[in-house]
């Protein structure tokens, strides 16, 4: 943390092709640490490559990215060690179907952290609590509405104590009645302090909860504001385009 | 304007605050006849279909059913149950199969109390299985054999009779009446009417005695036929011989045997011993009325087991011929259990003589394991019903530890670990004469648990990043699918010895199973690959993301999803390895169904009912297969998986 001058996320001119194709192109970002951005662009931008690059579940070409002090590299001793400081919320969950609620937040703690069994249900609980489904934990995913489901995501991200929460267009796929139940556990997280990196199209969301707004297109970061300043005042034609289109 | 065509309440419509009660569906959309009508009589060319197939259905099943009721004769079935059951295991050492059946059968029981719903399913069906195996008649393991008795009338003699006995045992022949009329079975009876002539073709059992006693076909108190019983040996000398004459009738003769061999015993009606003066009614002299009851005891009767025929020409020298006095097309081999009744039957008589002979001797071996099965089970719950948490946790590691060690527990148990083991001296019993249904189940068994795991290797090989790991496995899979597996096991025969250096002696079983588990891997891997594909890449982001390592993911996330998501193709692809061990009869190994064959060429007379033995087979095979599919079918239902949904 202190090597990094309070930055938790450093990325320095990443660029990343998938086969011929350009998807990033020299994309520079940094975050402090107990920060919240928001990442918006329209689809095919990068954005979404862009924070799976932090945990490595793509992989970057050029330039370097450096995560709490760990430059991502090859070494999969790094890749761990980023991947340990970092929870992700996925659009489709990605919950494992076989498993209960309760069997899918516990896993990665008791194989991972080697946390005792016992030790990883009570945090499985109280994380369940947190997101406010704690009468959900013997059922199966598929037996869970969206909302439900994504929270349990949450939660699951969260028994690991990361550092960092990544949210990949967290509520995309869910139903609008859905979507508040998940914006407010986000909202919630946001308050207690954790950095958190977001994708996402609910702006209101943006508006209310980002410390910073990162407008992405085509590959590249076109502009960074706060909320304030790029929802009332944004600079490029781009951006200007953009919002006019979705607001 | 567009307004102006809008009915009344199309425009504007507020439904009433509460909804219309719910109502019963219209009569004859539900229930039997609903679904009849829906499904059977639906439209005119499904009612043509419905009919035309039932009265197919019909005359197939009445055409077979009055073959297996009237015509067929299951006695090659039912005198040859330990045949196609354990084959030429030796009669000695079958307790070692009744073991291991056991084993199975304690195991599953545990198993069910402790595991869960689909490991349940699963060891439900291997009891069932090990339950066909032991329809071994408990009876044939008693090495001792029963005297054998026959009759000889006075219109017919007896085939000379050829034995072996052992130095220092003493034969005894004797002629006497049966005192024990109520008390003798079929079992205690070996003995019967040999050959009758005209009359019928086959030996009769004591029951069929029985009911022409009864019916005074047969008259008990005319057993005074003058008789000379003699003993021969394999040359033909005379050894030993007795007269059994009306007024002297009971008789016998005790012989001690000096040298392991061949011994014949021969009973010739004399007629210069009775009085002839008798007349008929056109005044021809009348034949010596009555009968003998001939009984031998302490010896070995030749039966027709061709493997028996091996070792008792390796022991006793080669089989002495004989003259046969009558057409009996069954030559002259004695104590055959009789071919109860040729031609048309009633089904009143295909039950008693056929079907009630057949579950007679099996019944009390089948209940034996199901009560071994039930008190297994019963022991199981009453110690995790009132015991705690370690009690349960103990029995779980118990069954674990059982289940891991089966394989070399059964291969010890039935190959035997050599005589001069001073601790457990277990007969060695050459894999040659394990064969049967043990056979079959155990080259089953055997691919099944190690072709699996094979499979799912190969499976992840193909599909992992590096090159090397997945042309081999690419290489593998291709190669062994691309061969059919009567190559494949031609191959384990006469190629693998060469990879095992000195491994020339490597057990013919052995091989065949590494040729069904490759074979059936092969299979496996392509299905379990198939299993992969499914699954979402998000399960493998999300468990990275979560820092599961490639491992910990696919043991934890992707494997128990992918081979659920298999269950059927895997368990059509076992049943269809339970089918193909019978291609190991072409190396000459003899499973179920290749023992039919040694059956119907060591006892000719079974040659005509070859059909029945072949029904017989099939309806076992069928019955282990319908099992396997309907546990597929159970465990795709059961379990975390049922509750899956995306």
């Amino acid at each position: 943390m202190d090597n990094s001058n309070g930055y938790i996320i450093e990325l320095v001119d990443v660029n990343k092709w998938f086969g011929e194709f350009h998807v990033l192109k020299d994309v520079s970002m940094k975050v402090r640490e107990r920060e919240v951005v928001v990442v918006i662009g329209p689809s095919g931008s990068g954005k979404s490559t862009l924070i799976r690059c932090i945990n490595r579940l793509e992989e970057h070409q050029e330039g370097s990215i450096i995560v709490d002090g760990i430059e991502l590299t090859n070494d999969v001793r790094n890749i761990n060690a980023i991947r340990r400081e970092t929870g992700m919320v996925f659009q489709q969950f990605n919950l494992f179907p076989h498993l209960t609620v309760l069997e899918n937040i516990t896993l990665a703690q008791r194989y991972v952290r080697r946390r005792p069994r016992r030790e990883s249900e009570e945090k499985a609980m109280q994380l369940l609590e947190r997101v406010g489904i704690p009468e959900q934990a013997r059922k199966y995913p598929g037996q869970l509405s969206g909302g439900q489901q994504q929270r349990v995501a949450i939660a699951r991200a969260l028994a690991m104590e990361p550092k960092i929460m990544l949210f990949d267009e967290p509520t995309s796929a869910l139903d609008p009645e859905m979507i508040k139940e998940v914006l407010d556990v986000m909202k919630e997280l946001a308050r207690s302090g954790m950095t958190m990196l977001v994708v996402t199209h609910e702006m209101g969301f943006a508006r209310e909860v980002a410390d910073r707004v990162i407008f992405m297109d085509s590959g590249r970061i076109v502009e960074i504001g706060t909320p304030e300043h790029f929802f009332r005042d944004p600079q490029h034609d781009r951006t200007q385009l953009f919002l006019s289109q979705i607001l | 304007m567009m307004s102006n065509s809008y009915g009344r309440d199309e425009l504007f419509y507020v439904a009433p605050p509460e909804p219309p009660p719910s109502r019963r569906p219209p009569p004859g959309t539900v229930g039997v006849a609903g679904w009849v009508r829906a499904n059977l009589f639906s439209s005119t060319f499904n009612t043509i279909l419905t009919m035309v197939t039932s009265v197919l259905l019909s005359l197939f099943l009445w055409e077979s059913i009055t073959w297996a009721v009237a015509d067929a004769q299951w006695s090659v079935v039912i005198n040859n149950i330990q045949l196609l059951n354990v084959g030429q295991y030796p009669n000695a050492e079958l307790w070692r199969v009744e073991l291991v059946a056991v084993y199975f059968l304690m195991l599953s029981a545990m198993g069910v109390v402790l595991w869960g719903s689909m490991t349940r399913a699963a060891m439900l069906t291997l009891a069932i299985s090990v339950v066909l195996l032991v329809l071994i008649p408990i009876a044939a393991t008693a090495v001792e054999p029963a005297p054998i008795r026959f009759i000889v009338g006075h219109d017919f003699n007896a085939s000379p009779m050829r034995f072996v006995a052992n130095e220092g045992e003493t034969i005894s022949l004797a002629v006497e009446p049966i005192n024990d009329v109520d008390t003798a079975t079929d079992e205690n009876f070996t003995g019967l009417i040999e050959g009758a002539q005209g009359e019928q073709n086959s030996r009769i059992k004591w029951s069929e005695i029985r009911r022409q006693i009864d019916q005074g076909e047969i008259v008990l108190s005319d057993y005074n036929l003058p008789v000379l019983l003699q003993l021969l040996d394999a040359e033909g000398n005379v050894l030993a011989e007795v007269l059994s004459t009306p007024e002297h009738p009971v008789v016998n003769l005790d012989y001690q045997v000096e040298e392991d061999s061949w011994f014949i015993a021969n009973a010739t009606v004399v007629a210069e011993n009775v009085n002839l003066q008798e007349t008929d009614a056109i005044g021809l002299p009348m034949a010596p009325s009555g009968h003998a009851f001939i009984r031998i005891d302490n010896v070995s009767i030749y039966r027709t087991k061709p493997s028996d025929l091996e070792r008792l020409r390796e022991t006793y020298g080669e089989i002495p011929q004989v003259d046969c006095y009558t057409n009996d097309r069954l030559g002259c081999q004695t104590a055959e259990r009789s071919l109860p009744y040729l031609g048309k039957r009633s089904p009143g008589k295909y039950l008693r003589l056929q079907l009630s002979p057949y579950i007679s001797s099996v019944a009390s071996s089948v209940i034996v394991a199901i009560i071994i099965f039930v008190v297994a089970f019963g022991i199981t719950m009453l110690l995790k019903r009132f015991g705690d948490k370690s009690t349960e946790k103990w029995l779980t590691r118990i069954n674990l530890i059982g289940w891991l060690l089966i394989i070399p527990i059964t291969w010890v148990l039935l190959a035997g670990l050599g005589g001069e083991n001073p601790i457990l001296s277990l007969v060695s019993v050459p894999s040659e004469r394990w064969q049967g249904l043990l056979l079959t189940l155990l080259l089953t068994f055997i691919s099944v648990v190690a072709s699996l795991p094979l499979g799912i290797l190969f499976a992840l090989g193909r599909r992992s990043g590096l090159p090397v790991i997945g042309t081999f496995s690419v290489l593998f899979i291709e190669l062994i699918r691309g061969a059919p597996l009567i190559t494949i096991l031609f191959f384990a025969k006469n190629i693998v010895p060469f990879f095992f250096g000195s491994g020339a002696d490597l057990d013919d079983v052995i091989r065949m199973l590494i040729g069904l588990t490759l074979f059936s891997a092969a299979y496996q891997a392509e299905i379990v690959r198939g299993g992969l594909q499914i699954i979402p890449h998000g399960q493998n982001e999300a468990s990275m993301a979560l820092g599961l390592n490639p491992y910990q993911t696919n043991y934890f996330i992707i494997l128990p999803q992918a081979l659920r998501a298999v269950i059927p193709a895997t368990m059509s692809q076992f049943v269809s390895l339970f089918k193909d061990t019978s291609l190991v009869s072409i190396i000459g190994l003899f499973e179920l169904l290749g023992i039919v064959e040694l059956i119907v060429n060591g006892q000719q007379q079974y040659r005509p009912f070859v059909r029945e033995a072949y029904v017989y087979v099939g309806i076992i095979y069928f019955v282990i297969a319908f099992v396997m599919s309907a546990v597929s079918r159970r465990l795709e239902e059961t379990g975390s998986g049922a509750a899956r949904r995306r």
